[in-house]
């Protein structure tokens, strides 16, 4: 074996390890995205059409719609091949989960503007899983994120739901589908 | 002369460590399916590269089915980068300078 067939042997097997575990990498951000926005906007309709505040609770059907649908997912692409992402990213993202948890309940009790730290945090996790995982358009839609979690300092009330769901479209569902894309065109 | 490690230094257990240094671990079946080999073959490569302290394998069961997991030792990352490093010495002189890529040492997902 020559040392240039060594470099295309790495460089084949690394290329194509980085596409398989990519393969479904693209899932969750479109299950939870689209999760969020349908809550979302039942929230938003249910408030202002209604005008009850207590259909805010609605949100805590996020964690059992995409609960639910990840593992209908893992269900319907149950496969023995696996590999594991590098357990730092894993690690965070539990992380920010517990944050959004403890953010998200304790809005209920203490009066603070929710929807920006939410955003925050999906922001910084898009950002740091675009860098972990190497596709820049993650990163730079969490710009996006940033951008319009600022906004939500100055707009008040059900709007700032419009914004968030802005912001996640753009962090989540759009990369979603152009990762799904990319990697059906192999072009990761 | 810059010399290869022998032990790295064939096609499927460098396939094998080339999956396995861009992951945290990969079973067995991962690895046979990128790799293309024979089930036997891939358990004989494993087997030498376990033995050399360079992967280490971890036999489980999930769903009552086995399922077997290797990941790469820190042993096993520095040989890879001096296998590396030796590839470039040799190539680089025929290649030209810049033609190799440097992220291949630490090129991860």
């Amino acid at each position: 074996m020559r040392p240039e067939d060594s470099l295309d042997i790495i460089a084949d097997m690394m290329s194509q390890t980085r596409r398989s575990v990519l393969q479904d990498s693209y899932a969750p951000f479109l299950i939870w995205g689209w999760a969020t926005v349908a809550i979302g906007l039942s929230v938003y309709l249910l408030v202002t059409l209604l005008h009850n505040p207590g259909f805010y609770l609605l949100w805590f059907m996020l964690p059992v719609i995409g609960v639910t649908g990840m593992k209908i997912r893992k269900r319907q692409h149950k496969s023995e091949v696996k590999a594991t992402l590098t357990s730092p990213l894993a690690s965070i993202w539990k992380m920010f989960l517990v944050l959004l948890i403890c953010f998200s309940v304790g809005s209920f009790l203490i009066s603070y503007n929710v929807l920006f730290f939410i955003l925050l945090i999906l922001s910084i996790g898009c950002y740091v899983t675009g860098a972990s995982i190497k596709y820049p358009l993650l990163q730079y839609s969490s710009i996006i994120g940033f951008i319009v979690d600022a906004s939500l300092w100055i707009v008040t009330g059900p709007l700032q739901i419009i914004l968030f769901l802005i912001a996640i479209i753009a962090m989540m569902i759009i990369p979603g589908y152009k990762m799904k894309e990319d990697l059906r065109y192999d072009r990761t | 002369m810059t010399e290869l490690d022998p032990i790295i230094h064939s096609q499927l257990r460098l396939a094998v460590l080339s999956i396995l240094m861009s992951v945290e671990d990969a079973d067995f079946m991962f690895l046979k399916e990128k790799t293309g080999s024979t089930m036997g073959n891939l358990s004989v490569q494993i087997t030498k590269l376990s033995d050399a302290g360079y992967i280490e394998v971890e036999k489980t069961f999930k769903n009552k089915r086995p399922r077997t997991v290797c990941r790469m030792t820190e042993k096993g990352r520095e040989a890879f980068n001096r296998y590396i490093c030796a590839l470039k010495e040799l190539v680089a002189p025929a290649m030209g300078a810049g033609s190799i890529p440097d992220n291949l040492t630490t090129s991860t997902i």
